[in-house]
C-alpha cells in the first residue's frame, strides 16, 4: 500500500462517522458531567398557583390559596422525616418573621406526607414556625406542585402566578433573588 | 437414516418447547380495571426515585400516584388523559416512553433510521463483494463454482 | 500491626503504579528499537504488578475480616455483625473497592497473557505489553489519587456503617467478580488489536489467540449479566430481572458487540474476512466496558446501580476514556488500509453473509441502546428539556432487532461457507420452517394476537428447532459414516467437533433464554390483594391462603413475615414466607421475596404493608418460564466451555483451508 494510493483514494464514509464519534461522544459526556441528572424542571413556574385548601397543622381556620390571594407569598414544603429540612429550618423561621414584620408578603408551610404528631414534635424540638402550616397528608398538593425532592419552596406573586421554585434547603441568596421576582421587599 | 432421526428429534423438541410455552401462557386472567391501572402505572416514571416506574417503586409519592391513576381509571378517563394529568405537573420526564412529538419524535425515529442504514449497509456491502468476486472470477478465467457433495465421511 | 498492613498494601499499589509506567515506556521503546531485554523487563513488571496488587487486595480483605475500622473504606462498608462471607466480599461492594477488583483482574489477565503468548507472538508482544501496562497505569492513577481504598482515619470508629443491606446477599459473592472478569477479559483482545495496527504488518496469526480470549470474556460477561438479572429477580422485589437501567444497558452494549465479534472473528479465522470489522469491534467492545465503568460512577445518569456520584472522578474517567477512544479509533482511521485483504463474500447465501448480517443487526441493537441511554443527556444539553427514555421504549425498539438475530441463530450454523443455492438452503431449512408454522398455529389457538409476541415465538421456535436439527444431523452423519451405536456416535461427534457442537449448544441455550424472556415478559400475570389471616386468593390456578403474620429477625435486621400456604385443586402443596426487613444501622427497609420455581414458571410473592387489623397486602406474580432463562444459561456456559476446549485443542494444528462444504454439516 503506497502513500500515493491512499492520497488518491477518497476517505470512506465510515471514517467520517467514526471521526465524528470520537469528538462528539466525549463532548456529550463532558457536558453531562456539569449537569445534575436528577433535576426536573418545574411545570408550575410561570403558571397560576395550584389551588389548595388545607387543614391547619395546629390552631383554627384553614390554609388556603384563596385567603392568601392578593399579596405575594412563599410556600414551603417540609416534613419531619426530611433530613435536609433541618438545614433550612432557622432560615425559614427568620423569613417568617420578616414576613410578619414587613407585611409586604406572606408565608405558609405545607406539611407533606407526614404524621400530625411527628410534625408537631418536630416543631417543638426545632422551633415553631411564625406562620401556619397546612397538612398535605397524602401528598396530593405536592403532586400538584410537582414536588420531587424535599424540601421545595415556591414563590408566588400578588396575582397568583408562581414565579420561582427552589429545590433543596433554602439559602439567603435564593431568598433574596426570588423575593425580588414576586415583588416583595423583605 | 439420518433424515428421519433428525426430523423426529427436532419435532419432539419443538413439541416439548411448545407444550411448556402453552402451559405457561394458559394462566392469563386479569380484572379489567386493575390491569389498566397496572399498565398505565408501568409507563409512568417515579419522579422521586427516578429509576423506577410508579408501580414498582416503594416510595410514598409513587404509591400516591398509583392511587390517583386508580381513581381516574375508575372515573373512566383514558390513558392519554391520565398521562396528561401527570405531564402537567412533572413534565415529559414522567413519561417512561418519550412522547411522539418534539425531541421525542427524534428518539423514536432513531432506531428505524439505524435499521435502515444497517440494512442499506448490508446490501451495499454484499453487492460490492459480489462484484469484486465476479471480477476476480473473470480474471481467473472463471472459477468452478463449489458444488455440494453428498455426505460420505464427516470432517469435523 | 494491622495499620502497617494496610499501609503496606497502599505502598504496594503505589509501587505498581510506578512500575506500570516503567513497563509501558520500556515496551514502547522495545517496539520501536527492538531491544529484547527491555521487553523482558516490561513483561516481568506485569508479573510483579500482579503480585503487588494481589497483596494490596489481600490487605484490604484482611482489614474487612478483622473489623479494622481505622480503614475508612472498611468503616463505610462493614459492621461487626456482618456475616463473614459478606465481610470478605464487601471489598467490591462500593466504588473504591470495585475498582481494585477491576485492577486486580487487569494485572491477573495481563500476567497470564504475557506468560502464554510471550514466546509464540513475538511480533505483537511489544505493543500488547505496552497497551496492557498503559491501561493498568490509567486505573492505578485513578485509584491512588482519586479513589484510594487504603485511606485510614483517626480516631478509628468503634463500629462500621454496615454494608448496604441490598448487597447482603449471595449475589454479591458472584455477580461483580464474574461480570468484571467479562469486562477485563476484553482488554487482552484490545491489546492485540492495537498491536496489529501498530506493527509493520498487521498479521493474522494473533486471531486464533484472540478468539479464545474473546470467547472466555464473552461467557463471563454473559454469566455476569445473567447473574445480575438473577440477583435483581430474587432481591429487589419488582418481579423483574431487567429494567433497562442505564448501568444494565452499559453491560448489555459490550455484550452485543462482543457477540458480533465472536462470529466475525470466526469468519476471519476461517476465510480471512472482516479484518477491519474485527479490529473495530474489539476496540468498541473494550471501550464500551470502560464507558460502563464511567457511567456507574460519574453521576452523569441516575441509576439504581450508581456508585459514588462524583463529577471529579467522572472527569478523570472521561479523560481516560477519551484517550483510549482516540488511540483505538484513531489508529483504525489512520491504518485500516493495512488490514484489507483480497477475500470477499462470494454470495449472499453463505455463512459469511449471515455473519455480516449478524454484525449489522447487533451493531444496530447496540447503537439503539447507546443512543436511547444517552438521549436524555443530549436533549437536556441542547434544549434544557427533561426527557426520559425507559423500559417501554427499549422493549419496543430493541426486541424486534434481537428477533432478527435469533432468526440468524437458526440459519447461520446450517448454511455453509462460501455459497449455497437458495433452493438448497430452503430444503435444508424445511424442518425448522415447519416448526415455525406449527408454532404460529399453536400461538394463534392459544389466543396470542400481538404481532411482536407472535414474531418472538416464531423466531425462537425456528432457532431452537434448527439448532437441534443441526446437532442431530451431525450425530447421525457420524453414525452413518462409522456405524457406531448412537451414544458412542454422539460422544465422538461432540468430542471431535467441540467447536461446532459447543457453538450449537450455546445457540440452543440462547433460544431457551429467549423463550424464557418472551414468556415471562409477555405472559406475566399479577394480582395485588389485602388479606386477613384465613383469606385466600387465586393465582395461576393455585389457591394461596394467608395463615398469619410473625416476627422475623436476623443478623442486623428486624422484620415481619407473612406465612402463606399454597394449594391446588384442594391439595396443599407448600408454604411460602415473604418478609419485610428493616436494617437498623443503615435505616433501610428491604423486602425478601418468596419464590417457588417450577418448569412452567415461578410463583413470586411480595409482602407489602400491614393493613392494621392483622392483615397484610400481598402482591403476587406468576412469571412463566423464568427457570428456562437460568437453564439456558447452563447450556450457554457449557457450550462455550466446550467450544473453548476445542479451540485450545487445535492450537497445535491450524487448518490449511476451510473444509469442504458438505451436505448437512459444514465442518465449522
Amino acid at each position: 500500500m503506497t502513500s500515493l494510493d491512499s492520497a488518491r483514494r477518497p476517505v470512506p464514509r465510515w471514517k467520517w462517522l467514526l471521526g465524528a464519534a470520537i469528538v462528539l461522544v466525549p463532548l456529550l459526556f463532558a457536558i453531562g458531567l456539569t449537569r445534575d441528572p436528577s433535576y426536573i424542571p418545574s411545570m408550575v413556574v410561570g403558571h397560576e398557583v395550584p389551588a389548595f385548601d388545607l387543614e391547619p397543622l395546629a390552631g383554627p381556620g384553614k390554609v388556603s390559596s384563596q385567603a392568601l390571594a392578593g399579596k405575594p407569598y412563599v410556600v414551603n414544603f417540609w416534613a419531619s422525616w426530611c433530613v435536609s429540612c433541618r438545614e433550612e429550618h432557622p432560615v425559614l423561621i427568620e423569613l417568617g418573621r420578616q414576613a410578619a414584620d414587613a407585611g409586604t408578603f406572606a408565608m405558609v408551610g405545607v406539611n407533606y406526607r407526614d404524621g400530625r404528631q411527628a410534625a408537631l414534635d418536630y416543631l417543638r424540638r426545632h422551633g415553631e414556625f411564625p406562620y401556619a402550616s397546612g397538612v398535605d397528608g397524602r401528598g396530593r398538593l405536592g403532586i400538584d406542585f410537582g414536588v420531587y425532592g424535599m424540601p421545595e419552596t415556591f414563590f408566588v406573586d400578588a396575582s397568583g402566578v408562581v414565579r420561582a421554585r427552589h429545590v433543596g434547603p433554602l439559602t439567603q441568596e435564593a431568598i433574596a433573588g426570588n423575593l425580588r421576582l414576586i415583588g416583595a421587599t423583605p | 437414516m439420518t433424515r428421519p432421526f433428525a426430523q423426529v428429534a427436532a419435532v419432539l423438541a419443538a413439541l416439548f418447547l411448545l407444550a411448556g410455552a402453552a402451559q405457561a401462557a394458559s394462566f392469563r386472567t386479569e380484572a379489567g380495571n386493575e390491569a389498566a391501572v397496572r399498565a398505565i402505572s408501568a409507563r409512568l416514571r417515579c419522579p422521586v426515585c427516578q429509576s423506577e416506574n410508579i408501580l414498582d417503586s416503594q416510595s410514598g409519592t409513587a404509591r400516591e400516584m398509583v392511587e390517583i391513576v386508580r381513581e381516574q381509571v375508575s372515573q373512566g378517563r383514558s390513558e392519554a388523559e391520565i398521562v396528561a394529568y401527570f405531564r402537567d405537573r412533572y413534565g415529559d420526564y414522567v413519561m417512561l416512553s418519550p412522547p411522539a412529538s418534539g425531541f421525542g419524535a427524534l428518539v423514536w425515529a432513531t432506531p428505524l433510521l439505524l435499521l435502515l442504514i444497517g440494512g442499506a449497509t448490508y446490501l451495499v456491502l454484499l453487492r460490492r463483494n459480489a462484484r469484486a468476486f465476479s471480477a476476480e472470477a473473470g480474471e481467473a478465467g472463471g472459477r468452478a463454482p463449489l458444488t455440494e457433495e453428498r455426505l460420505e465421511g464427516l470432517e469435523l | 500491626m494491622v495499620e502497617s498492613l494496610i499501609k503496606l498494601g497502599q505502598l504496594a499499589v503505589c509501587l505498581a503504579l510506578a512500575l506500570s509506567l516503567y513497563a509501558a515506556v520500556q515496551a514502547v521503546l522495545s517496539a520501536v528499537g527492538g531491544a529484547p531485554a527491555r521487553l523482558r523487563a516490561a513483561r516481568n513488571v506485569l508479573y510483579a504488578n500482579f503480585a503487588l496488587v494481589t497483596f494490596g487486595c489481600l490487605a484490604l480483605i484482611w482489614s474487612f475480616a478483622t473489623d479494622d475500622f481505622s480503614v475508612a473504606y472498611v468503616a463505610q462498608n462493614s459492621n461487626t455483625h456482618l456475616p463473614m462471607i459478606y465481610k470478605l466480599t464487601a471489598m467490591w461492594g462500593a466504588h473504591e473497592g470495585s475498582l481494585m477488583l477491576w485492577l486486580w483482574y487487569m494485572t491477573l489477565l495481563s500476567a497470564i497473557a504475557a506468560r502464554l503468548h510471550f514466546n509464540t507472538h513475538p511480533l505483537s508482544m511489544p505493543w500488547v505489553i505496552a497497551t496492557l501496562a498503559s491501561v493498568q497505569l490509567g486505573f492505578l492513577v485513578f485509584i491512588i489519587f482519586l479513589s484510594d481504598p487504603f485511606l485510614t482515619m483517626t480516631p478509628a470508629l468503634a463500629e462500621g456503617q454496615d454494608l448496604n443491606p441490598l448487597l447482603q446477599d449471595p449475589g454479591l459473592v458472584f455477580h461483580p467478580p464474574v461480570l468484571y472478569l467479562g469486562y477485563v477479559g476484553f482488554a487482552v483482545p484490545f491489546a492485540f488489536a492495537i498491536a496489529s495496527l501498530m506493527r509493520s504488518h498487521a498479521g493474522t496469526e494473533w486471531i486464533k489467540v484472540v478468539r479464545r480470549w474473546a470467547l472466555f470474556a464473552w461467557v463471563m460477561l454473559t454469566s455476569g449479566i445473567l447473574m445480575g438479572g438473577f440477583w435483581a429477580y430474587y432481591e429487589l422485589g419488582w418481579g423483574g430481572y431487567w429494567a433497562w437501567d442505564p448501568v444494565e444497558n452499559a453491560s448489555l452494549m459490550p455484550w452485543l458487540t462482543g457477540t458480533a465479534l465472536l462470529h466475525s472473528m470466526m469468519a476471519q479465522d476461517k476465510r480471512g474476512l472482516f479484518r477491519t470489522w474485527n479490529v473495530f469491534l474489539i476496540v468498541t467492545t473494550f471501550l464500551l466496558t470502560l464507558i460502563g465503568t464511567f457511567l456507574v460512577r460519574s453521576g452523569v445518569l441516575t441509576s439504581v446501580h450508581a456508585f459514588a456520584v462524583d463529577p471529579g472522578r467522572g472527569a478523570y474517567m472521561l479523560g481516560f476514556l477519551t484517550v483510549v477512544m482516540v488511540a483505538g479509533y484513531g489508529l483504525i482511521l489512520l491504518r485500516s488500509d493495512r488490514l484489507s485483504a483480497d477475500v470477499v463474500v462470494e454470495s449472499p447465501w453463505s455463512r459469511e453473509s449471515a455473519i455480516l448480517a449478524n454484525n449489522v443487526l447487533l451493531l444496530v441493537a447496540a447503537a439503539t441502546v447507546f443512543l436511547g441511554t444517552l438521549y436524555p443527556l443530549f436533549v437536556e444539553a441542547v434544549s434544557g428539556e427533561r426527557l426520559s427514555v425507559g423500559a417501554p421504549y427499549f422493549n419496543k425498539v430493541v426486541v424486534p432487532v434481537m428477533l432478527g438475530v435469533v432468526l440468524l441463530l437458526g440459519i447461520g450454523p446450517t448454511i455453509p461457507w462460501r455459497r449455497m443455492t437458495p433452493k438448497a438452503l430452503a430444503s435444508r431449512l424445511r424442518l425448522p420452517a415447519f416448526a415455525l408454522v406449527l408454532a404460529f398455529a399453536v400461538a394463534l389457538v392459544a389466543g396470542v394476537r400481538d404481532w411482536l409476541t407472535l414474531a418472538a415465538i416464531l423466531a425462537v421456535s425456528f432457532a431452537a428447532v434448527a439448532t437441534i436439527m443441526d446437532i442431530a444431523t451431525g450425530v447421525a452423519a457420524r453414525r452413518r459414516a462409522t456405524g457406531e451405536a448412537l451414544p458412542r456416535a454422539a460422544w465422538q461427534a461432540v468430542v471431535l467437533g467441540r467447536q461446532r457442537f459447543g457453538g450449537l449448544i450455546v445457540h440452543f441455550g440462547i433460544a431457551l433464554i429467549g423463550a424464557g424472556i418472551i414468556a415471562s415478559g409477555l405472559f406475566q400475570t399479577t394480582v395485588t390483594v389485602s388479606l386477613k389471616p384465613g383469606d385466600s386468593f387465586e393465582l395461576a390456578g393455585n389457591v394461596i391462603t394467608l395463615r398469619g403474620l410473625e416476627d422475623a429477625g436476623g443478623a442486623g435486621y428486624q422484620g415481619r413475615a407473612a406465612l402463606l400456604s399454597v394449594s391446588r385443586d384442594g391439595l396443599p402443596l407448600y408454604e411460602m414466607r415473604p418478609e419485610k426487613r428493616f436494617y437498623q444501622v443503615r435505616s433501610m427497609a428491604t423486602t425478601e421475596i418468596a419464590i417457588r420455581s417450577s418448569f412452567a414458571g415461578d410463583l413470586y410473592l411480595i409482602a407489602g404493608d400491614e393493613t392494621g387489623n392483622g392483615g397484610i397486602t400481598i402482591r403476587g406474580y406468576w412469571n412463566p418460564l423464568v427457570s428456562w432463562i437460568w437453564a439456558g444459561w447452563l447450556f450457554v456456559g457449557g457450550g462455550a466451555l466446550l467450544s473453548l476446549s476445542g479451540m485450545l485443542r487445535r492450537r497445535a494444528a491450524p487448518r490449511a483451508a476451510p473444509a469442504r462444504a458438505v451436505d448437512g454439516v459444514p465442518a465449522e
